[in-house]
């Protein structure tokens, strides 16, 4: 056994390198906007990648035999018939929903549907990457919602065709919010994965199941209670919350102005 | 001569692999390639651009961290300077 040795024109290189990474890691860490042009730059080049992906995915039946086929689109046609049917109450449904919200209002109609193309997972730290941008008029600071009243997080970054959400249940991340029906005001701690903690005194009355709504209009949800812990000695009672939704799994989210997004 | 052509080949494929890794599997992947990279080749400082374009393409600032996000890059790089160390003490 015996070690590499290093020549000093390599010991030099190293050095050389390393002084060039750290140069980079620091002035893109204090200059967001020389961040914003590079990062822009390796979205814009990165695009048509994830759209490649996008598209092969969706051919990829084409490579499959003729009699699976066959039997797929016998059950297709069966669904399109149920569908069909069910269509005619849809219509009702779907008149009902826009006069409620005529009716009730404060939600902004629609939004913006984003398909999403990485989700945590993939991806760390609980962040999103859309496959719509500035292109289609979302901006920073908005919020993102699933099924549309549960509050994802909010959108950090926007290219020309993609954009970032991070979720409020990004580790580390702190969260205002009502909890309960008594709208107790409590902070939300993010611990990644759609889980969040928080801590109350214990003399207030929270219940599993309790949900906890985003302040400002429309009522989004953050979290439902999932369990509390308390102790004799301790004065205050530690809740674990959990997204109603399972991040790792969505495929859509909405994207809507909303003020408590911006302010965060 | 022909061996040391074959690792510069087998280098600029493992770039390409680790270019496409960043863009399409999973960050565990990315970090599982650039250990296997850093292992097998000698000053693999495309780990750490790999981990930059990571960061750039999917990082956020960390609240943990006081807001940096450079943690794949510098990660990596830790890593490429750590196993190079260990390289010059032993070898198996």
């Amino acid at each position: 056994m015996r070690p590499i040795i290093q020549t000093k024109k390599q010991k030099s290189g190293q050095k050389i390198f390393l002084v060039f990474a750290l140069f980079l890691i620091l002035l893109f860490s204090v200059s967001p906007n020389s961040f914003r042009a590079v990062s822009s730059l390796f979205n814009m080049a990165a695009a048509p990648f994830w759209n490649a992906a996008d598209s092969f995915s969706g051919s990829m039946p084409v490579l499959r035999s003729r009699a699976s086929l066959s039997k797929e689109n016998e059950s297709l046609r069966q669904q399109i018939d149920v569908l069909a049917r069910n269509l005619k109450g849809y219509d009702f449904a779907a008149q009902e929903n826009l006069e409620l919200k005529k009716l009730f209002g404060g939600k902004k109609d629609g939004g913006v549907f984003a398909g999403i193309l990485a989700r945590p997972g993939r991806l760390p730290f609980d962040t999103f990457l859309l496959d719509i941008g500035g292109e289609s008029g979302i901006k920073n600071g908005e919020l993102a919602l699933a099924d549309q009243n549960i509050a994802l997080g909010k959108i950090i970054e926007t290219y020309t065709y993609s954009a970032k959400i991070k979720a409020f249940s990004s580790s580390g991340e702190v969260t205002d919010a009502f909890l309960g029906p008594n709208n107790i005001p409590i902070e939300l701690k993010g611990a990644g994965g759609g889980v969040y903690t928080a801590e109350l005194p214990r003399e207030l009355d929270v219940k599993e199941g309790d949900a906890a709504v985003l302040p400002g209009s429309g009522g989004f949800i953050l979290a439902y209670v999932e369990s509390k812990e308390e102790n004799l000695t301790d004065s205050f009672q530690k809740l674990y919350l959990r997204n109603p939704v399972n991040i790792f799994q969505l495929k859509y989210a909405q994207i809507i102005p909303h003020l408590s997004a911006n302010e965060q | 001569m022909n061996s040391n052509n074959r690792l510069i080949r087998a280098r600029i494929i493992a770039d390409i692999a680790l270019f496409f890794i960043v863009l399409y599997a999973p960050w565990w992947l990315v970090g599982i390639a650039v250990i296997a990279g850093v292992s097998y080749f000698k000053n693999f400082y495309e780990a750490f651009f790999a981990g930059f374009l990571f960061d750039t393409l999917y990082g956020a600032s960390i609240a943990g961290l006081h807001g940096f996000r450079f943690v794949f890059s510098s990660a990596f790089l830790l890593f490429i300077f750590a196993a190079d160390f260990i390289k010059t003490k032993v070898r198996i």
